[in-house]
This record gives C-alpha cells, sequence and structure tokens, in this order.
C-alpha cells in the first residue's frame, strides 16, 4: 500500500563523499588547480626565460621537463598552461550556468509562448560548432580570454538551459508545485523555492563533464590557433607549435598533452561519480 | 486426493531480513476449494509470507524455520529446479499491477503460451486451442485481438484477466493473489473477485488472497488470518470474523474501516492511535500492545502465544492465556 | 457559499482524429459552509479535473464558479492570488504533495510569511499552533518528508492547507494511499477541523463507501457529468440511477450482507 521512502538527504552527501571515483578526481583536481594557479610559487623558471642553448634540450636536472624549440622550460609553461585551460573551463562553465539554468527553468515551468520563445532560441544556438563560433568571436572582441570563453559559453549555455527546461517541466506537473500554487505563492518565489533547488543535482554533474569538455575544447581551439596568442602558454598552443618536434623531442608534446588528458579525465570522473552517488540515469553530454 | 487433504500447508514460518524478523511463526492451511484471506496493513507480512511460500525472498532474507508443504511435499529448501516447476504451474500466483508484471514487448498470447509450453509441454495447434480455452475462461472472448494485442493495449481490468489466464495455465492447484484488485476501480475488482470465486468453484482451486481491505477479504473468502507486524494475530470463519473479532486489533480494524464500522455518517471512527510498527520492531512483548485499548504491563513483557479458542479460530492474545 | 453553474471543460482528444471531449461536462452544485459534498467516480470520470477548475489550477472552457458571491472566473491574476486563499486542496498523495527536498517548517512558513505577510516571530506562533491542531508535535517541523509517516506526511499537507485560514477545502482522495488504520486518523482529523472551523468540504473519492462516510449531500460523477445528486442517505439507500446502484452493488462486503440497494 505505502510505497517506500525516497533516499535520505544525509546519506546521499554521504554517499557523494564517499564515492570512489568523487574522491579520487577531487583530489587531483585539487592538485591541478593548486599547481596551476600557484605556478608563480611552484615554477621552478618564468614560462617566457628563452634559452638558445636549451633548445630541445632532453629532461635534466635544470629544465625537469626538457625544453622546447626556443628553449623554454616545458614544465614551468605547462603548469602556466594550466592556468589558462583551467580558468577558461570554470569560466565558460560558470556563465554557461548562471546563464542556462534560469533561463531553462523559466522557460519549462512558465511554459506557453515564453516557452516556445526560449526553446527557439536555444535551438538556434545548439548546431554551432564550437570553431564556428570561436573564429566570430575572434574577429568581433579581438584575441584573448574573453572572446576564447564568450565562444565557449555559447557552445555550452543550451545545453544547461535544454536541461534545466526538462527538470522544470517535470517538477511543475508534481503535486506539491500545485499546492504552492494554490497557496497563492507567485511564480518567482515557487521557482526559487521549488524548481531551482530540483536543478541542483542534474547542473552540478553536468558542469563536471563540461568543464572537462571546454578544456578540452580550448585546448582545439588553441591548437587551432583561435586561442590565446603567443607568447602566452597554453596547452593546446604549446601542442600546435611542439608537434612538428615529436620525433625530436617527445617531451615537447607529451607533456602538455598529458595535462589535458589529466584535466578532462579528472572532471570527467567528478562528472561520472557523482550522477552515480545522486543515481541518476540519464545522460546529457 | 480427497477434499480434506490441504492443499498448502504452512507451519510456524519464520524469516528474516538481516537479523530483522519479519515474519514469525505464521502458520496456515488451505484446502482444495477454499478461500483464506490474508489481511493486514503495511509490513505486517502477508506479502512476504506468499514470497516465501514460493521461494522468492528478497536478497538478504533467510527462512528462519518452519515448513511448506504443497500436497505434502516440502518446499523449503527444495532445489530451485523443483521450485521452478512449482512456480506458475502448481502454484499460480497474481500481483496487485497487472500492468506492470506484463512484459510490455511480448504480445499476450505469447506470454500465455510460454507458460503452457513450459508446464504443460504445449505447442502449436494444441497450444493455441488451449490458450483460446483459457481467454474465454477468464471472459476475454474477443481471444484473437486479446490474443494478439500488447499489454498497454488492454486495459487494467482485461490485464488482470491476462494475468489470471497465464496463472491458469500451468494448470494450478493453489492460486495466490496479492491485492488483484487494488489497482481497479470499484466495479471491475468486484468482476476479477468474482471471477476468481468462479475459478475457485468450477477447478476446485484452493485460493490465497491477500489483501489491506478487510471488508473485501470478508467478503469473499471462508476464513481469514489477520496479520500484524510480521504475526498471525487472528484466525476466523469469515462470518464470525466482523461479528465477533476476538483480537483488540482486528476488532480494531473493522471499527476503522469506514464501510464496516457501521457507524453513522460524520461521526468519527474509532482511530487507532500510533503508527504501524517498523518491521522487527517488537520482538519480545505483544507488538499491537502500545496501541491496545486493553493492554497491560504484562503485554510489553510477555510475547503472546497462539491460542486456539474453538475448531476453526484461533488469536495470539495474553487475554486467551492464562495468568493474564 | 460555493455555487457552481454549468462547469465545463474540453480538451483536444488524444492520439491522431481524436476528437475533442468534456472532461467536466455542464456541472452545476452547491455547497454551504460547514456542509461537505461528497464526489465519487471511478478514474477518468473528472472529478479532478473538476477540483482543480475550481481552483483555477485548471482553466475552465465556459460556465460560472462564484464563491461567496465572488466571480471567480473574473478575477485577474493578481486578485487570483490572493483570493486562493480561501480555497484549499488536500492532495491524495502524500509523498508527491511535499516537496523532497524542504524541511516542514520551510514548507509551512512559506504560505504564511509570503502570502499573509506574517513576520519571523508570528510565522512561528501559527506554525506550532497549526502543528498541534493536525496533531504532530513540535519536533516534526525540522523533519523532511521522507523521514515522516504517509499519515504524518497528510497532516503536514492539511496543515499547510489550514494555514491560510481558508472557507473551503478541497479533499481530493486524501486518503487513497494509506493504511485503514491511518486512514481512521486522517478522516476523524478532517471531520473535526471541519466542525471547529465551520468548513465548507468537496470530499472526492472513488470508494463509496467512504464518501458516504464523510458527506452529507453525494454527487455521482461519470464521463464529466452528474449521473446523480442527492442528500448522502437517500444516494445509498434510494439510489436512482443505474451506475449509481453499479457502485454501489461494487462495494465489498459483510458476509452476510448479501441483499445490496
Amino acid at each position: 500500500m505505502s510505497t517506500p521512502p525516497p533516499t535520505r538527504r544525509a546519506s546521499l552527501w554521504r554517499r557523494v563523499a564517499t564515492n570512489a571515483k568523487v574522491r579520487y578526481s577531487s583530489l587531483l583536481i585539487l592538485v591541478l588547480v593548486l599547481l596551476t594557479v600557484g605556478a608563480g610559487w611552484v615554477s621552478p623558471h618564468p614560462y617566457d626565460q628563452l634559452e638558445a642553448a636549451a633548445s630541445f634540450a632532453a629532461p635534466d636536472g635544470n629544465y625537469l621537463l626538457g625544453g622546447d624549440a626556443l628553449g623554454r622550460d616545458v614544465l614551468s609553461r605547462t603548469l602556466y598552461g594550466g592556468r589558462m585551460s583551467l580558468a577558461v573551463g570554470l569560466l565558460a562553465t560558470l556563465v554557461a550556468v548562471l546563464f542556462g539554468v534560469p533561463l531553462g527553468a523559466f522557460a519549462g515551468y512558465i511554459g506557453g509562448k515564453v516557452d516556445w520563445l526560449i526553446s527557439r532560441a536555444i535551438d538556434l544556438l545548439l548546431p554551432f560548432p564550437v570553431i564556428l563560433l570561436a573564429i566570430v568571436t575572434k574577429m568581433v572582441l579581438g584575441d584573448g580570454l574573453l572572446s576564447v570563453v564568450l565562444a565557449l559559453s555559447l557552445v555550452l549555455t543550451p545545453f544547461f538551459a535544454r536541461m534545466a527546461r526538462a527538470k522544470a517541466l517535470s517538477v511543475a506537473q508534481l503535486p506539491f508545485i500545485e499546492a504552492a500554487q494554490g497557496s497563492g505563492l507567485g511564480s518567482g518565489r515557487i521557482m526559487v523555492m521549488h524548481v531551482l533547488p530540483h536543478c541542483f543535482q542534474p547542473v552540478l554533474i553536468m558542469a563536471a563533464l563540461s568543464v572537462a569538455f571546454a578544456i578540452l575544447a580550448e585546448a582545439s581551439l588553441s591548437f587551432l590557433g583561435l586561442g590565446l596568442p603567443p607568447p602566452a602558454p597554453s596547452w593546446g598552443g604549446d601542442l600546435q607549435a611542439s608537434m612538428s618536434a615529436f620525433q625530436l623531442a617527445p617531451w615537447t608534446v607529451l607533456a602538455p598533452g598529458f595535462a589535458i588528458t589529466l584535466a578532462v579525465l579528472a572532471f570527467n570522473f567528478l562528472g561520472d561519480g557523482l550522477r552515480d552517488a545522486f543515481d541518476i540515469g540519464e545522460r546529457f553530454l | 486426493m480427497s477434499a480434506d487433504v490441504p492443499a498448502l500447508n504452512v507451519d510456524d514460518l519464520s524469516v528474516d531480513i538481516r537479523g530483522v524478523t519479519v515474519l514469525d511463526h505464521v502458520s496456515l492451511a488451505l484446502s482444495p476449494g477454499e478461500a483464506l484471506g490474508l489481511v493486514g496493513e503495511s509490513g505486517c507480512g502477508k506479502s512476504m509470507t506468499a514470497l516465501a511460500i514460493l521461494g522468492l525472498l528478497p536478497r538478504g532474507a533467510r527462512i528462519g524455520g518452519g515448513s511448506v508443504r504443497l500436497r505434502g511435499q516440502e518446499l523449503l529448501g527444495a532445489s530451485e529446479d523443483v521450485l521452478c516447476k512449482v512456480r506458475g504451474g502448481a502454484i499460480g500466483m497474481i500481483f496487485q499491477e497487472p500492468g506492470a508484471c506484463l512484459d510490455p514487448v511480448m504480445r499476450i498470447g505469447r506470454q500465455i503460451g510460454e507458460s503452457l509450453r513450459l508446464h504443460r509441454g504445449l505447442t502449436g495447434a494444441a497450444q493455441d486451442a488451449e490458450l483460446r480455452k483459457l481467454l474465454l475462461e477468464v471472459g476475454l472472448n474477443e481471444t484473437d485481438r486479446v490474443a494478439r494485442a500488447y499489454a498497454h493495449e488492454l486495459s487494467g481490468g482485461m490485464q488482470q484477466r491476462a494475468m489470471i489466464a497465464m496463472a491458469l495455465a500451468g494448470e494450478p492447484v493453489v492460486l495466490i493473489a496479492d491485492e488483484p484488485t487494488t489497482a481497479l476501480d470499484a466495479r471491475i475488482a468486484s468482476q476479477i473477485l468474482d471471477l476468481l470465486d468462479q475459478l475457485r468453484r468450477e477447478r476446485g482451486l484452493a485460493l490465497l488472497l491477500i489483501s489491506h481491505d478487510l471488508a473485501v477479504i470478508g467478503g469473499r473468502c471462508d476464513r481469514v488470518i489477520v496479520m500484524y507486524a510480521g504475526r498471525a494475530v487472528e484466525a476466523a470463519p469469515a462470518a464470525q470474523v466482523f461479528t465477533d473479532a476476538r483480537h483488540p486489533y482486528t476488532a480494531a480494524l473493522i471499527a476503522a474501516s469506514p464501510g464496516i464500522a457501521g457507524v453513522a455518517p460524520k461521526t468519527p471512527l474509532r482511530d487507532i492511535p500510533g503508527q504501524l510498527p517498523a518491521p522487527g520492531g517488537a520482538s519480545d512483548g505483544c507488538a499491537f500492545a502500545e496501541r491496545c485499548t486493553l493492554a497491560r504491563p504484562a503485554c510489553v513483557k510477555r510475547t503472546p502465544r497462539w491460542s486456539t479458542l474453538e475448531t476453526g479460530r484461533g488469536a495470539r492474545c495474553l487475554q486467551y492465556e492464562e495468568g493474564w | 457559499m460555493l455555487e457552481v453553474t454549468e462547469l465545463h471543460k474540453m480538451y483536444r482528444g488524444r492520439g491522431p482524429g481524436g476528437a475533442p471531449f468534456a472532461a467536466v461536462d455542464r456541472v452545476s452544485f452547491r455547497i454551504q459552509a460547514g456542509e461537505t459534498l461528497g464526489l465519487v467516480g471511478e478514474s477518468g470520470c473528472g472529478k479532478s479535473t473538476l477540483s482543480r477548475c475550481l481552483m483555477r489550477l485548471v482553466e475552465p472552457s465556459s460556465g460560472q464558479v462564484t464563491f461567496d458571491g465572488v466571480d471567480v472566473r473574473a478575477l485577474g491574476k493578481r486578485a487570483l492570488r490572493a483570493f486562493r486563499r480561501r480555497m484549499q486542496i488536500v492532495h491524495q498523495d502524500p509523498y508527491s504533495s511535499l516537496d523532497p527536498l524542504l524541511r516542514i517548517d520551510r514548507v509551512l512558513a512559506a504560505p504564511l510569511r509570503h502570502v499573509l505577510g506574517l513576520d519571523a516571530a508570528a510565522t512561528e506562533k501559527r506554525m506550532l499552533s497549526l502543528l498541534e491542531e493536525v496533531g504532530l508535535n513540535a519536533s516534526h517541523r525540522l523533519a523532511y518528508p521522507h523521514e515522516l509517516s504517509g499519515g504524518q506526511r497528510q497532516r503536514v499537507a492539511i496543515a499547510r492547507a489550514l494555514s491560510l485560514n481558508p472557507e473551503f477545502i478541497i479533499a481530493d482522495e486524501p486518503t487513497s494511499a494509506l493504511d485503514v488504520s491511518i486512514q481512521a486518523q486522517v478522516l476523524n482529523l478532517l471531520l473535526r477541523l471541519q466542525r471547529d472551523h465551520g468548513l465548507a468540504m468537496l470530499f472526492i473519492s472513488h470508494d463509496i463507501s467512504l464518501v458516504a462516510h464523510m458527506s452529507d449531500r453525494i454527487a455521482v460523477m461519470q464521463s464529466g457529468q452528474f449521473v446523480e445528486s442527492a442528500a448522502a442517505a437517500d444516494i445509498v439507500e434510494r439510489a436512482q440511477h443505474p451506475y449509481t446502484r453499479t457502485l454501489l452493488a461494487a462495494r465489498p462486503h459483510r458476509p452476510q450482507q448479501h441483499a445490496k440497494p
């Protein structure tokens, strides 16, 4: 007769905290963030210090991961480069969440013409490949962090909006929403009190996964020369610059490549672990 | 097989799940052609009893003792092979949500056909003929349409009839119906219960009807067993259980049911204060004591044993034991 | 107090070529203060749609709803929100009528603070008195819905409905998901609250025994229409319409009662 009660809230967070994927990936992310943010202290050399003699130097005591084409320390460049990648990844995701989620939730909850309008806007934005958007933003805003972040945000926002809309649609059917409306509470308050909190779990998972996506996308953009111009260090840019020298000095390619892989994997595992802990079955990206 | 050899005998069945007792020395006996009702609220163990009989206990559940005999054959501890033959064969079972129990991607005819093949080795034309017969027997007269239909294309009542047909396919001796009408409207529910009655008489089935609704049980069964917190607390012929309940819980349940309490409209029902006990909540003492109007201090400490009051009547209450 | 005239709600048919159908088909009735109208019918008959139309949670296609002289359908959005305080619904499912993410005190405080405009102290006081009135104790306000039993959640839902001092309660299958002994508690609670506050009530159920127990008058609904409507005792003993008779006949009965009216 009575159905079993849903999962306890405290045990939910305990499940998150004890999930192996969440723990290890969080640790890794923490390490990456500390290393890259603290690159100024941790890094043995400045990233733009040229030393002709050290050009393509093999890893040794001075240059731990070797030297690149222009004799710069690969390790230092990789550490500083991480700043760009992580900053772009986190910022783009943050912007996408702040714009996409309220927009999508609003559309899903209100419905009708407003929903139609917002959904069409989302549909319009969805098919644009990130590279095309990056070129456009670069033309409009010039080189720099802003244009890359903007391009990536434009790519990510529709996904968050769509997911928040779906969640809002499903929540809007539930009796407690009807009860809230019946009490005379306004739409705004119902959205803040009821709808948005229900979006939290799927948004968190999607955010982790989209940071991973953004890091990879940024690396690809930098690889194609659409990111920050040299001598700014970036994983993708360094990768591109060193590609031809792979046979001669593999460390110049492996270091940034490995860094990208590590960061992407870490965030992917975080998202995966969160999804396991939250026990949500759907895939969003 | 003479009429007074029980089709199903359950003696002192106990089940615990990870140390928590969910069934405590439950006994019942079913004769062919008889309808026994098992009634109780959530967590009383009635569904668990059915699952234990069929060997379908959830993971982590352990039989703590007792015996389950089908026509004399012991089922507890029997091999999986034996149990598989019994399930859907000699013991048929129908559940509360027929829509959820029918395979959504298999046509009805095929599903019932599976059962015919498994339990009676029927295939081809013989299977088709028997399928037709079964569908007619359960009142699904458009046999072609139903056989070709998928579960979702049938109404709730028709789905339940299809499930009954599937249960009948194995030529059962015992039919266990666990809340078969709870998810159905009153009129359809009444028809389904009529059907079960009819099948019982025509086939001489022993019917174990499980429900939370005392009115349903009382109206359709010969005998009633009332369960509370994993224990059987009263057993009586259906006719007597309403007029002369011997256990305080049974009496309270009757007084709390609007349909049978016999109270004037808009007057309060006699409600039972407190909550239903959590499974395994009371091991010592009487589980109902804290909500019982007749309770005395001893009730919380001494576990009541089964007292046989007359032939065919019994109750588990300290008031019938010595030293009360 | 509540007067409904020719209430009508059309929906588009489902699937290709589906004809539009009337979920509520020109229904009229009246309920006075302190009175309970029982609405009985099988699933899909339109009783839930009717209740939502009364509160304009679903907009009726046509017809009139007058509450205490006020034309409910003519109210603008803001006026409607203010008006909704006077009519409250208690739902069937105690598991989804409360937001699982919100603690009970936030659930109860929301209408008090944001609709009635009470300050923190007044809200707390009123919340405690509401909890007491429905038979819960103060500690329950710190619980989350999943920590409470079905009966307790239903009491919270009733407390929430009461918090705005409504004059009219719609109880939509309020006990269908509860066990018998708990159901009796909740039903007795509803009766007591009706007596204490002089509430008008619309009691909706598929179970005619339940409706007969709880109502002064009964309306029987089938396919969107009222097929019969009379005093409760008259319906039970002298039902005229064949559908009503089949509903009565389908009641599970005590073994010695064989003749059903």
